[in-house]
């Protein structure tokens, strides 16, 4: 059974923004969905979340269609804007706690088990003992560890990851690598989005590629890396300074 | 012969130490929200449900929870649907809320124009033992639905979207927070003002803010400040005579000015 499948998936912002996407991931596949800025990347995982409403096409998750899919506990999400502007100070083990939050669990208070994950997944990205920190004090890096514990608590089956190595030095990108190792060792399925080569994109055993959508969103879905003449779609922007999300990416 | 002989104070007091309590644990999450004006918009809409209830002869308190719901899911309906900016929706509803109301007093007659500044501002001595009863089940029912939904009020706050791809209900939650804000600002009428009520919310948990390192330490920092304040400010305004709203909103907005000095000795301690 795949545990993504999007079937002529488009969406458009007014003018096209993905177009006639089609893709499986299997169980235990850990893919890296490239592109250049603006081929709808960001969009593609939102859709497939059921955050965005595509224009024709559907989409499934662990072979129910979307619209229908109640399972969330099996799925974790990080998307890429990271959480230091929080209006109110949460505490790092505050952060990871609200990914547990569920109406399933509505009148039970956190059990044992649930609290010995958070400090547990706090444990597994480097963080033990700091869960009563200001999450706002910690590193980019460190916040996206922090994330990262979030999936490793709730026990996910598959992961989607929004670019969680943007903005981070390359000894914090081999270290996050490390992080998502064990859930790919734990046979989690990981969907990542990602600009770079780095680490973390290396331990995908598949790859996607996006291009513009003028006819079909998918120019590459095969073996990790991609061939160079679809690099180009990948690599050809600036690595300096914070990724433009891109304005055909949407709300 | 103390402030505690008076019936009127003792229900004044009872009040105030509700709103003191429920104020900023709804408070907590419309700051999170970026929405800590939204109950201040609550306000002005309640408003409209003091002028509907002069007019009509029913009582202030259920008419303007009852309108506030109203525009509670009002104001969350248009923010879903609509393309205009979200605080311009607010500003739409707030300034509706607020002319309607004036001019539904205005058309009860003079009697009913004299004691909206009550309503505007808060008077200890109006709080009858109808209006408790009311306010007691308001709270009472604000109380159990934070106790129930707080983890997904929470997730909410802090990512919405991530927190439907954890299968919780934003736009229902996000629709109970402004329900929720909308009955604490009746609840608040009497005591704290229509035009203050709002700050109670939001400015113990400023001031908390400053201090705590968590949401919880804030939330539950916020209350404390909001409780205290709210007795404190009613027992002082028996004994000098000045209006219990603004009492209180002051004597919250002084623990904001003392905690600034100490959340940045804490940080540079740290």
């Amino acid at each position: 059974m795949s545990i993504v499948a999007t079937e002529g998936l488009s969406v458009a912002f007014g003018q096209p923004v993905l177009r006639d996407v089609t893709l499986q991931v299997n169980e235990g596949d850990f893919v890296a969905l490239m592109g250049s800025n603006g081929t709808g990347k960001t969009t593609l995982v939102r859709t497939i979340l059921g955050l965005q409403r595509p224009q024709s096409g559907a989409s499934w998750l662990f072979g129910v269609p979307t619209t229908r899919f109640r399972d969330w506990h099996r799925v974790a999400y990080v998307p890429q804007r990271l959480t230091n502007t929080s209006a109110v100070p949460l505490s790092v083990e505050e952060a990871v706690r609200a990914a547990l939050a569920s109406p399933a669990h509505r009148w039970r208070p956190l059990s044992r088990a649930q609290r010995l994950a958070i400090d547990e997944a706090l444990a597994m990205v480097g963080l033990q003992g700091r869960g009563k920190e200001r999450l706002e004090h910690l590193s980019g890096g460190q916040q996206r560890r922090v994330m990262i514990a979030r999936a490793l608590a709730t026990d996910a089956e598959l992961l989607i990851m929004d670019e969680p190595t943007a903005g981070v030095d390359l000894g914090e990108q081999r270290r996050i690598a490390g992080h998502m190792r064990l859930l790919r060792d734990r046979n989690v399925t990981v969907l990542l989005i990602t600009h770079d080569v780095g680490p973390v994109a290396g331990l995908s055993n598949r790859a996607i590629v996006l291009g513009h959508p003028d006819h079909g969103s998918v120019r590459y879905d095969g073996a990790s890396p991609p061939p160079p003449q679809y690099s180009e779609h990948v690599w050809h922007h600036s690595h300096e300074g914070p990724s433009d999300p891109g304005l055909l990416e949407g709300p | 012969m103390t402030f505690l002989d008076f019936d009127f104070m003792r229900r004044a007091l009872l009040a105030a130490m509700v709103i003191g309590l429920l104020a900023p644990a709804i408070g907590v999450f419309l700051v999170q929200r970026r929405l800590a004006l939204l109950g201040d918009g609550m306000g002005h809409v309640a408003l409209t449900g003091v002028g509907l209830a002069f007019l009509t002869g029913t009582a202030p308190v259920p008419t303007a929870l009852v309108v506030a719901v109203v525009g509670a899911i009002g104001i969350e309906f248009l923010r879903a649907r609509s393309r205009s900016a979200g605080d311009v929706i607010l500003a739409l509803v707030f300034y509706g809320g607020i002319a309607a109301g004036v001019l539904l007093t205005y058309l009860a007659g003079n009697r009913a124009a004299s004691s909206l500044n009550q309503y505007l501002f808060g008077a200890i001595t109006t709080v009858s033992g109808n209006d408790l009863i009311w306010l007691l089940a308001a709270a009472a029912l604000v109380a159990v639905t934070l106790l129930i939904f707080s983890r997904e009020m929470f997730a909410v706050s802090f990512d919405a979207e991530v927190a439907r791809t954890q299968g919780i209900r934003a736009g229902f939650i996000s629709a109970m927070i402004t329900v929720l804000a909308a009955v604490t600002v009746v609840i608040g009428m009497r005591t704290v003002g229509l035009l203050l009520v709002s700050a109670i919310m939001i400015v113990p948990i400023a001031a908390a803010q400053q201090v705590s390192r968590s949401f919880r330490g804030t939330a539950g920092l916020g209350v404390v400040i909001g409780w205290a304040c709210a007795v404190s400010g009613v027992i002082l305004s028996f004994y000098i005579d000045v209006p219990s709203g603004a009492t209180i909103v002051l004597l919250t907005l002084g623990c904001f000015v003392l905690a600034l000095p100490i959340g940045s000795a804490l940080r540079r301690s740290t």
